[in-house]
């Protein structure tokens, strides 16, 4: 299997007439959910979950997908015009992107995040197509006590890399397992964990919970809050958008800088787009000569995020892909469409479905390139868009999920479960704790468990299996020195903290 | 704050007690209580470490809790409670109808003409959508 031949075949899938629908469908989706604050990827995803169950698997997928990069290029518009992060992924762009649009370079910055989208999103795709078939030809020799440890490791480091405090972070990820267990038990068929609802035997949907904990709760934190619809006029004709020749010397570096670091957190499991753009940020104003430029509209803060979360959003499908571990919880509800289109995750989806995999990943080229063509003659536009006050939005929304979580099972008992997880999902954001950690623990908890059972099961009971085995022992010590290093850390910066008042005082 | 972590805690000691009713197996079949069991003890212990880790954050650090915005949470769960309730009983445009106006409730700047505006695109659209193409068993107006 030569890389030509595949990448035709990813051709024939991705230039297929419905594969090109659902993947301008996707984008344009993404772009517009990115643009308004109020309403993330997750949200929507999860919205549009139940929908994609009437279309192919490939579609579904490339539909899916391509809302989470879609936002990716959409979610730095208000944080430029607004100094309100349309996404997650985008709050960084705020701190150089508002002063830049304050200046009255509002055009030249709206540019080059694009460009520098474009230019992440294209390395990312690149990065996938060279690595992703190479990790599942090493991941196809994995037995069960393997792919157990990689998933523990993979859910602690969703965990304890992520931002806020790692124990809430790991709290969320056991909430997340517990939740995968209700349901009935595949392999003994005892009901667990439904309380006497005869509607939870099938398990807690995916769609319920991700629309119930991040499409509902944001609604109730945001309505009558968010005050959009007041976009100054901005200049968006093409002479104001140009950059300068001192922007683009500016840029180059900053950008290449900060695809990397998007890459490999992209492809590290469970550390999403959002926080590669801290880290970018943070690698900028450190290497930078100037760093009181930072915060004032230097172009460097937000090249380099936006440069990074592209790459890291399409990164992300690398270990998702290859060894069905989610790089973050967006992909995690991905990964629940495969499992529910009945594709099962794992190393042999790239060598079972080669038309997925690469119809997925020329798909993502061709979802990039509709999104620069989307962007740059029709800024106006998604600047227009950004005018629609939230106040009209957040019903509408309600109502999808509604209907979307009732598609399900045409039940209205879900209906009232969703409610319920918005309720949680509210009191969680109240409690800080952020509760994107608990989808990759809801998506993985069953597979967790089935391969812990079939690795006792052929290790006759023998719970040393995980260390016996070579691979298995060096991905569990890849873990815990993860977590030994986060305590660690996190000891320090307590002690560092306490120590400074005295300091002041003294 | 010592919220945070009591919830935690409380959670897993519910869970703890609910698989300590399953069957836990032998150690090479092992039974359906074994993994939650196991998850719930790590959850009683992370409630633990987030319990202590707040008490010793000690009172200076503590950032106010945001306030709790009351009229949305009431008007979001009565509008998805009131569409759940309606959506077989009365159809899919009664629901919407409700659904919305009840929504609006939770942002005081918007308009009636707005809301009733909105109400009536949604229906339309919402009974094209899922009704005419994606046929879902729901029909716009039950009797």
């Amino acid at each position: 299997m030569d890389l030509f031949s595949n990448l035709a075949l990813g051709f024939s899938v991705a230039l297929s007439l419905s594969a090109l629908f659902y993947c301008g469908l996707g984008v344009t989706l993404g772009m517009t959910i990115g643009v308004l604050p109020g309403i993330g990827p997750l949200a929507t995803i999860g919205m549009l979950l139940p929908l994609t169950f009437y279309a192919a698997p490939t579609d579904a997928i490339i539909m899916l997908a391509g809302i989470y990069y879609g936002s990716m290029y959409g979610g730095s518009t208000a944080s430029i015009l607004l100094n309100l992060p349309g996404t997650a992924g985008a709050a960084v762009t705020c701190i150089d992107g508002y002063p830049m649009a304050q200046q009255g370079r509002a055009g030249v910055a709206l540019f080059m995040t694009t460009i520098a989208s474009f230019f992440g999103g294209i390395v990312g795709i690149t990065i996938l197509a060279a690595f992703a078939p190479a990790l599942a030809q090493v991941a196809l020799s994995f037995g069960s006590a393997e792919y157990f440890s990689l998933m523990v490791v993979g859910l602690m480091a969703a965990a304890l890399v992520g931002d806020g405090s790692p124990a809430k972070s790991v709290a969320m990820v056991l909430l997340g397992l517990l939740l995968g267990i209700v349901g009935t038990d595949v392999n003994t068929g005892m009901r667990r964990f439904i309380f006497g609802f005869p509607n939870l035997s099938d398990g807690v949907n995916l769609v319920i919970v991700t629309t119930g904990l991040f499409g509902i709760s944001e609604v109730i934190a945001n309505a009558g809050r968010i005050k959009s619809g007041s976009v100054r006029k901005v200049d968006v004709s093409w002479k104001s958008l140009l950059p300068t020749r001192d922007d683009w010397r500016r840029s180059v570096k900053p950008s290449l800088r900060g695809v990397s670091v998007g890459s490999v957190l992209g492809i590290l499991p469970g550390t999403g787009a959002a926080l590669s753009t801290f880290v970018a940020y943070a690698l900028e104003k450190r290497i930078s000569r100037e760093p009181e430029r930072f915060g004032k509209g230097a172009i460097e803060g937000v090249v380099a995020p936006e440069a990074a979360n592209n790459s890291a959003a399409q990164a992300a499908f690398i270990p998702t892909l290859s060894l069905g571990i989610p790089g973050d919880a967006i992909v995690a509800i991905m990964l629940g469409a495969l499992i529910i289109h009945g594709i099962v995750p794992g190393p042999r989806l790239v060598v079972d479905q080669p038309e997925l995999f690469w119809g997925l990943t020329v798909s993502f080229l061709i979802g990039n390139i509709f999104l620069l063509f989307l962007n740059l003659p029709l800024i106006g536009l998604w600047v227009r868009i950004l005018s629609i006050p939230y106040g009209v939005l957040y019903p509408a929304i309600l109502i999808f999920i509604c209907i979307g979580v009732y598609s399900i099972h045409n039940s209205v008992f879900d209906v009232y479960l969703a409610v319920a997880f918005g309720v949680v999902g509210y009191g969680l954001r109240y409690l800080r704790f952020s509760p994107a950690p608990l989808l990759l623990g809801l998506v993985l908890g069953p597979l967790l468990e089935t391969n812990l059972r079939r690795s006792l099961l052929l290790s006759r009971g023998d719970p040393m299996v995980f260390l016996e085995r070579p691979v298995s022992a060096g991905i569990l010590l890849i873990g815990f020195s993860l977590l030994a290093l986060v305590t660690y850390l996190n000891l320090r910066g307590n002690k560092r903290r306490k120590s400074q008042p005295d300091a002041v005082s003294g | 704050m010592f919220l945070a972590g009591a919830c935690v805690m409380l959670v897993g000691a519910i869970a703890l007690w609910e698989a300590a009713l399953y069957p836990f197996g032998s150690p090479r079949m092992i039974g359906p209580a074994v993994f939650p069991f196991a998850v719930s003890l790590l959850l009683i212990g992370t409630g633990l470490v987030i319990l202590i880790s707040d008490m010793r954050a000690g009172q200076d650090e503590q950032q106010e809790p945001e306030a709790v915005p009351w009229r949305n949470l009431c008007a979001v769960l009565a509008a998805i409670v009131v569409f759940g309730f309606l959506l077989e009983r009365s159809g899919l445009v009664p629901a919407v109808f409700a659904g919305v106006f009840i929504a609006s409730l939770a942002d005081r700047s918007l308009r009636l003409r707005t809301v009733a505006l909105l109400a009536v695109v949604l229906s339309i659209g919402c009974t094209l959508v899922f009704v005419t193409f994606l046929k879902l068993p729901i029909s716009p107006f039950a009797m």
